[in-house]
């Protein structure tokens, strides 16, 4: 059983990149708590989420692969989680925790992609994307300008759209 | 243990800043100890935390031979440092900054790559 732990850090916001084997258990205090969004890269398990009361919700990593679990209403709680198949996860983590971003992955139809908040951006998850010509490779983030159209080639990657409040 | 430094000056002629190290443990104030300049192209510059966690990797070495059971003087208290604010030496200096020597030897840290476009 191991985990290999990387972290991304940007201004606003770090990315923690998780991959582990099967039957890894992993917990994360509260206190520790950042993730409000999780892009699933493959992988089967579970996470249980603990309320003050302890009580617990369960978030499934595998109704699908390749997707962005929103996790904002268990940044309050603590986690555990378990995987059921080897996995990679990538987590998405404002430094500020009480700020509530939005975010979702863009759809291999789309071809166009403008924000008006202040700060948005987009970071090549999975394969690499294109956005008005310019090759972005995985694992690399494009800040995009408010109010800003811009072109988008998705193909075959996965590309996150995280906008921080306006 | 924990690595804690004060940043005596900044010399922006040389690009340089002169540091004084220590234990936050130890028995003497970190005042007393000889300070050293160190080279600021050799540290990571990308937000605080990363910057104050490279200049404590560079003085990992020095320190390591001090005792680790003396109790931790008023002196030596770490000032919090903010993950999001922007790097600014100037208002660095004078405070005690540190960082636990685990988080050194354990961080696989890297700075998100952007592309402009």
């Amino acid at each position: 059983m191991t985990t290999y732990n990387r972290h991304y850090r940007s201004k606003k916001f770090f990315l923690c990149v998780h991959t582990g084997e099967k039957n890894t258990i992993g917990f994360e205090h509260v206190d520790n708590r950042m993730t409000q969004f999780c892009f699933v890269c493959y992988g089967i398990g579970k996470y249980y989420a603990f309320d003050d009361n302890d009580n617990f919700s369960v978030i499934k990593l595998n109704d699908k692969e390749e997707e962005l679990l929103d996790l904002r209403e268990h940044l309050h709680s603590s986690i555990v989680l378990r995987s059921s198949s080897d996995y990679k996860i990538i987590s998405f983590n404002p430094w500020r925790k009480e700020i509530i971003w939005d975010a979702r992955l863009l759809d291999s139809s789309e071809t166009q992609i403008k924000s008006t908040r202040s700060y948005s951006c987009l970071i090549a998850l999975k394969n690499s994307f294109r956005i008005n010509s310019v090759e972005i490779p995985e694992m690399t983030c494009v800040d995009l300008d408010t109010d800003r159209e811009y072109e988008i080639e998705v193909g075959n990657s996965f590309v996150g759209f995280f906008e921080e409040p306006l | 243990m924990n690595i804690i430094f004060k940043i005596i000056e900044y010399l922006p002629r040389t690009n340089q800043i002169v540091v004084k190290f220590s234990r936050q443990n130890s028995a003497k104030s970190i005042d007393s100890y000889r300070k050293i300049a160190m080279n600021m192209d050799s540290l990571d510059l990308t937000d605080n935390v990363s910057l104050v966690e490279s200049i404590c990797a560079m003085g990992l070495t020095r320190i390591r031979k001090q005792d680790k059971n003396d109790e931790i003087l008023t002196s030596n208290e770490i000032n919090d440092i903010s993950e999001v604010d922007d790097v600014d030496i100037s208002k660095m200096i004078g405070n005690v900054y540190g960082s636990p020597e685990k988080n050194l030897t354990n961080i696989n840290s890297v700075r998100l790559k952007k592309i402009k476009v």
